[in-house]
C-alpha cells in the first residue's frame, strides 16, 4: 500500500527540492513541497506534521499559513487543491507505516470537508484513487 | 440504611439517562448528594413553530422560561438497543425519562433551564455553592470562566487520562489501548487536563451477538452504547473515586501523573468509528 501511494505521488508531484525556511509563519504548500516521500520525516517535520493534522482534524480545512507559536491560521487563504492531494497521501503514509489512526481521521475527515467544500475541484483520478485507498483499508 | 452525606451537588441533564444512571449507583452505594440540578439545556433553539421563533427574536430570556425544548428523535432500534445493553448491569434506565421519578433519588431537587454551560444564570448558582464539589454529568467543554471562579467541577472521563484525553474517549481508548478506560478528576480549563482522582481499564462485555447488526446499523449501536452503557461505567467509577477516598473529594487524593505524557483525541469519522466497533466488538 506504502508503495501505491509513493508511485501516486511521483507520478502526480513534482518532486523538485525546495529549501524550507524557517519563519514564524509556516508556508504548507512550500512544506509539502520541500519534502521527498520516499524520505522519512525528520523529527521536525513530524512536528509540523502532527500540528497540522490536529488542526485538520477540527477544521477539516488546510490553511496556507499558520503561526508557529499558536498553530492558528495566519491567513485566510487554503492550501490550493492538488496540494491538499499531497497532504493527503503523505497523511495516509504516515498512517500506514505507524498504524496511528489519528492520520486516518484527519484523512477522512478532510475528504469529507474538500467534498462539502464550494472550491470542489478535486481530480477524479485522485478521487478514485483514495476511495480505493480509504475503502480497501475500512 | 445508613447514609454518608456528601457535599456534592449533581448538574444533571434532565434529558439525559447517564443523570439517573449516577443518581442510581450513589443511591444505591449509600451516598446522599446534597442537591440535584436538574437542569435542560437548549444547546440550539428549536423554533417548533413561528411564534416561538418570534418570542426568541424578541427575548430570549422569555423563550427560554417558556418554550419547548429541542429534544432529539431516536429510532425504536436505538431504545432497544439502550435497554438490551444495561443487561450486563444491575438495572437499567429507558431512554424516555418522562416517567423517572427524581425525588426518589434525591431528597433536595431544583429545576432549571440553561442555554448551555456558558449560561451566566448557571454561573451564578454555582457561585451560590462555591464550597461545595459539583459533578458535571454531561459531555463537552466547560468555559473557563467556571473555572476561575474556583468552582470544584468533578467529572468522569471515558478514557484512561492522560492517555486518551477528548472526544469519543470510549472508542479512542479501545483503538489505542485495546481495553475501556474510565477515569474521575477535578476539571480544569484544559480538555481532561485535571487533578485526577481514580482511574481504570476494563474490559468490554461481550458484545458478539451485537456484531451482525454493525453493518447496517453501527450508528444506532454506538448512539445505545453511549447512552445505555456507558453510563454504568462511568457511574460505577464515581463510586470506586468515592469509596478510595472514603466519600470524600479532597484536593489531596489526588493520584500525581506528571511523569505520563497523554494525548487528546478528536471526534471520530463515522468510517472509522464502524471500523473501531467491527474491530472491537467481539
Amino acid at each position: 500500500m506504502n508503495n501505491n501511494i509513493i508511485k501516486f505521488i511521483n507520478q502526480n508531484f513534482s518532486l523538485a527540492k525546495k529549501r524550507l525556511t524557517l519563519a514564524d509563519v509556516i508556508d504548507v504548500e512550500e512544506f509539502l513541497f520541500s519534502r521527498d516521500p520516499q524520505i522519512k520525516l525528520s523529527k521536525g517535520e513530524l512536528g509540523i506534521f502532527e500540528h497540522l493534522i490536529k488542526k485538520i482534524e477540527v477544521t477539516k480545512k488546510v490553511y496556507r499559513n499558520y503561526d508557529i507559536c499558536t498553530w492558528k491560521p495566519a491567513t485566510n487563504e487554503l492550501v490550493r487543491v492538488e496540494w491538499i492531494q499531497l497532504f493527503i497521501c503523505y497523511s495516509l503514509l504516515l498512517y500506514f507505516s505507524t498504524k496511528d489512526c489519528k492520520y486516518l481521521n484527519a484523512v477522512l475527515k478532510l475528504k469529507d470537508g474538500i467534498l462539502k467544500s464550494p472550491i470542489f475541484e478535486i481530480n477524479l483520478k485522485f478521487r478514485i484513487f483514495l476511495e480505493e485507498v480509504t475503502e480497501n483499508e475500512l | 440504611m445508613n447514609c454518608k452525606n456528601l457535599d456534592l451537588i449533581v448538574v444533571g441533564d434532565k434529558n439525559w439517562p447517564g443523570t439517573v444512571v449516577y443518581l442510581e449507583y450513589l443511591k444505591r452505594n449509600g451516598y446522599k448528594i446534597k442537591k440535584l440540578m436538574l437542569c435542560e439545556f437548549y444547546e440550539n433553539p428549536s423554533f417548533k413553530n413561528r411564534l416561538e421563533k418570534i418570542i426568541y427574536i424578541i427575548s430570549p430570556k422569555i423563550y427560554k422560561k417558556f418554550c419547548s425544548l429541542n429534544t432529539e428523535k431516536v429510532s425504536s432500534l436505538v431504545k432497544e438497543l439502550h435497554l438490551e445493553f444495561q443487561k450486563f448491569f444491575d438495572f437499567s434506565v429507558p431512554l424516555d425519562l418522562k416517567s423517572v421519578d427524581y425525588t426518589d433519588l434525591s431528597d433536595c431537587i431544583e429545576e432549571y433551564r440553561f442555554w448551555n454551560f456558558k449560561d451566566p444564570d448557571l454561573l451564578k448558582i454555582m457561585l451560590k455553592n462555591k464550597n461545595s464539589f459539583f459533578l458535571y454529568v454531561s459531555g463537552g467543554i466547560v468555559p473557563k470562566n467556571i473555572f476561575d471562579s474556583g468552582i470544584n467541577l468533578v467529572h468522569v472521563h471515558p478514557g484512561y487520562v492522560p492517555y486518551v484525553k477528548g472526544s469519543d474517549g470510549f472508542l479512542w481508548s479501545l483503538r489505542e489501548r485495546g481495553r475501556l478506560g474510565y477515569s474521575c478528576f477535578f476539571m480544569n480549563e484544559y480538555i481532561d487536563g485535571g487533578d485526577l482522582i481514580f482511574r481504570q481499564e476494563l474490559n468490554l462485555d461481550d458484545f458478539s451477538m451485537y456484531r451482525p447488526l454493525l453493518k447496517d446499523h453501527y450508528s444506532e449501536v454506538y448512539r445505545a452504547i453511549l447512552s445505555g452503557y456507558d453510563p454504568h461505567l462511568r457511574a460505577q467509577t464515581l463510586i470506586k473515586a468515592l469509596n478510595k477516598n472514603s466519600g470524600e473529594f479532597t484536593r489531596g487524593s489526588i493520584q500525581n501523573t506528571s511523569s505520563e505524557t497523554g494525548r487528546e483525541f478528536f471526534s471520530m469519522h463515522h468510517k472509522l468509528i464502524k471500523k473501531t466497533l467491527m474491530d472491537y466488538l467481539k
